[in-house]
């Protein structure tokens, strides 16, 4: 049966509608309140042109926030992505009963909610009464005991580490679903010609696994850009600089939280040098990553 | 034929009877004024259960206005902002000493009804306040803001403890550093509580040292880069080294670098840290949390032996009521208002939900005790934060606020502190007079 063009245009339109209002609309409208000074509580916005983002470059919290990003971005990505392959091969051709049991508990911090998570490494990271430190000063290693989260050293790899207990499930469950689709045959034929589990990993699954990889790495870089709900809650408000990352900072910049600066303008302009930040790793990383796909 | 007559006859009811309807309830709104109030409180603090008393007083009163209150809590402004852009602002808008900044531009002036009589009382309106709060409100001679709470601030402790240990109220810093050093020979109970994630509250420690060494003025003077000034007076560094002699000496709790507000002032209610120092909401909103014997009161900030600046001078801030210029019922919302600010319903909120009243000729609140002779003392006050956080509050954020948590964090001896004080200020000044 064939569709008419117009039949067609019918049919997407109110997802062009939806895509339009919800995203693109307000995204020019962003660009143009970043080109403002504009507290939010007057009608007019007063054009500035570009002095926005001069002022970005000299704003040492901002650059501070940026280096807390990319250390969750390379640091916490390495550890992430390493992980959640090794859980994977180690879960996906076990055939053992606990196979079910393992991926489901690895798999549920995931569903819940970023309130909840910091909320409990909140308590786990508790200088006087927390877990950690607990667990450490039972060792007799309460030397290394510290406030995890207010030491500049500390505090934005311990908030890594509580992300990376979040998330790892759901990378895991992807790798898990692109190594199910390597044939069994070729693993059979590799071990035959007497390659090891590394090799068999290295030279078989990690290539196959291309598509899967591409995938997570695009959505971790998306979602530690983008960081902001577990540092919110964990410090209830306007963090310290150690814990600041770009999404703290504009929402204190813009929505005044703590301090009284009411600036949306420059909060936008933060927002729009996000965007490009999310944007422009992501495009860069599919376009080398766009390969014939491997057909089995 | 009949049949259809009949159905012709229902529809045409159903469309009057609609018509009545619509036409009813369009009347009934226009006789009934809805007031707009975005609160800065959220739902069960005491302060917001007093509200609700007087709203329903208030509108018991004056069966016409309906006070149609939201509840928003700390970030009120982002409700209100919305409102203000598509041109239907609330009428008031509680909030922080900030908000009459933030908003003058947008905000009625109250002189008018200031000088007429009050709600309950013979005198005017104006008489009736204690005046500065008002005088902290006024910009160009127009009073843009009423107090709803007045604060001071000062070292809240348990008396209790002060008893058992017998201790007495430090008037200066060395006595206060006595004071610490007994508390501390108790084991298991810290002379001072901090929460070192509430850095707006430390900084306390820091500015009201440099206030008592140099003079609140002239901390203001050298934060706002007076020319002739910089953080390089020696009274800055001294601050800064008393302030980590504290943290040194052990006197705050154990992990206190890691604590989250509200740890503090929960340890200090059951019974583990002596004192700490905060501002007069702490007896209102520590009601619920302490046990029913406990007993606190109030120190202002100790002066500081050889210091310039007057050891009376204390902080006097308020939560504040202001009404949008642009709203439709402005004048209910005034008279709420002064319904709000009689002796009557101020002495409920005294009494009742232990929150310090900006009225003349209300009680003192439990917890409070020694406020009324701190305030009567006090040659000098200031605002919040000697002021320094309102008047260019991106100065407050990225200069003084982020520094001072060095301090606490240990990350900078307190001459690398000053230094980073002084650079910070200069580059930020450079920046903005380029601007």
């Amino acid at each position: 049966m064939r569709y008419s063009k117009k039949s067609i245009l019918i049919f997407i339109l109110p997802a062009f509608i939806w895509y339009n209002v919800g995203f693109f609309y307000p995204a020019i409208q962003a660009l143009r309140v970043s080109l403002c000074e504009w507290s939010g509580f007057t009608a007019n916005m007063r054009y500035i042109g570009l002095d926005n983002f001069k002022e970005l470059t000299t704003d040492d919290i901002f650059w501070h926030s940026l280096q807390n990003n990319l250390f969750i971005v390379f640091v916490g990505g390495g550890i992430m992505i390493s992980l959640s392959l090794f859980f994977a091969n180690a879960l996906s051709r076990n055939h053992s009963k606990i196979k079910s049991f393992l991926i489901n508990t690895i798999f549920t911090p995931y569903v819940l909610a970023g309130v909840a998570v910091a909320l409990l490494w909140n308590f786990i990271y508790n200088p006087q009464f927390g877990l950690l430190n607990g667990i450490l000063r039972t060792l007799s290693l309460g030397y290394l005991s510290r406030p995890w989260l207010s030491q500049s050293t500390t505090a934005i790899p311990a908030i890594t580490i509580a992300a990376i207990w979040w998330w790892i499930g759901f990378y895991m469950v992807l790798f898990i679903a692109g190594m199910q689709r390597i044939p069994p045959t070729l693993y059979e034929a590799a071990r035959i010609d007497g390659a090891t589990g590394w090799q068999r990993f290295l030279h078989i699954t990690l290539p196959l696994l291309r598509e899967a990889l591409v995938i997570c790495v695009v959505m971790w870089v998306i979602d530690s850009l983008k960081f902001f709900d577990l540092i919110y809650v964990m410090v209830r408000g306007c963090p310290p600089d150690s814990l600041q990352v770009i999404g703290t900072y504009l929402y204190v910049i813009a929505l005044g939280q703590r301090a009284g600066v009411y600036r949306m303008g420059y909060g936008t302009a933060i927002g729009v040098v996000l965007f490009v930040l999310i944007l422009t790793p992501s495009i860069i990383y599919l376009h080398f990553a766009r390969r014939k796909a491997f057909e089995y | 034929m009949r049949k259809k007559l009949r159905i012709g006859y229902l529809i045409v009811g159903i469309i009057v009877s609609f018509l009545l309807l619509v036409g009813a309830v369009s009347f009934a709104k226009e006789k009934t004024i809805t007031v707009k109030y975005v609160s800065f409180m959220n739902e069960g603090e005491p302060f917001q259960q007093w509200l609700l008393e007087v709203i329903k007083g208030y509108e018991t009163v004056y069966p016409n206005v309906k006070i149609d209150a939201i509840w928003a809590g700390r970030k009120n402004l982002v409700k209100v902002r919305p409102m203000i852009a598509v041109g239907k602002p609330p009428e008031i808008v509680g909030g922080d000493p900030e908000l009459s900044y933030l908003l003058k531009n947008s905000l009625y002036s109250y002189n008018e009804e200031l000088e007429i009589k009050a709600y309950d009382q013979d005198k005017k309106w104006r008489d009736t306040f204690i005046p500065a709060p008002l005088e902290q409100n006024t910009f160009e001679g127009k009073v843009l803001a009423i107090p709803q709470i007045v604060y001071t601030s000062g070292f809240f402790y348990n008396v209790k403890m002060k008893e058992e240990f017998g201790l007495q109220v430090p008037e200066t810093w060395s006595e206060f550093l006595t004071v610490c050093e007994k508390v501390k020979q108790h084991p298991g109970i810290s002379p001072l509580g901090l929460d070192n994630m509430e850095i707006d509250y430390n900084s306390w420690y820091f500015w009201w040292l440099a206030a008592r060494t140099i003079g609140a003025e002239e901390v203001y003077d050298i934060a706002y880069n007076k020319p002739g000034t910089s953080f390089e007076n020696p009274g800055f560094l001294e601050a800064a080294q008393k302030v980590r002699g504290l943290i040194d000496k052990g006197y705050f709790p154990p992990g206190f670098e890691g604590s989250i507000w509200p740890s503090a002032q929960m340890l200090w209610g059951q019974g583990k840290v002596f004192m700490f120092f905060c501002g007069a909401w702490i007896p209102g909103e520590m009601l619920g949390s302490v046990p029913k014997d406990f007993k606190m009161d109030l120190f202002r900030f100790p002066a500081v032996e050889g210091g310039k600046g007057d050891p009376t001078t204390i902080a006097t801030w308020s939560n504040l009521w202001v009404i949008l210029k642009e709203a439709k019922h402005t004048e209910a919302a005034v008279d709420f208002v002064k319904y709000a600010t009689s002796l009557k319903w101020q002495n409920v909120m005294v009494d009742k939900y232990l929150q310090p009243s900006a009225l003349r000729g209300t009680s003192v609140p439990y917890g409070l005790a020694s406020q009324p002779l701190i305030i009567a003392q006090a040659k000098k006050t200031v605002r919040q934060y000697l002021g320094i956080r309102f008047d260019d509050p991106q100065m407050w954020l990225t200069v003084y606020r982020s520094t001072v948590d060095k301090l606490f964090n240990r990350k900078d001896t307190p001459e690398q502190f000053v230094e980073e004080l002084e650079t910070k200020k200069n580059r930020y000044w450079e920046k903005k007079a380029k601007k």
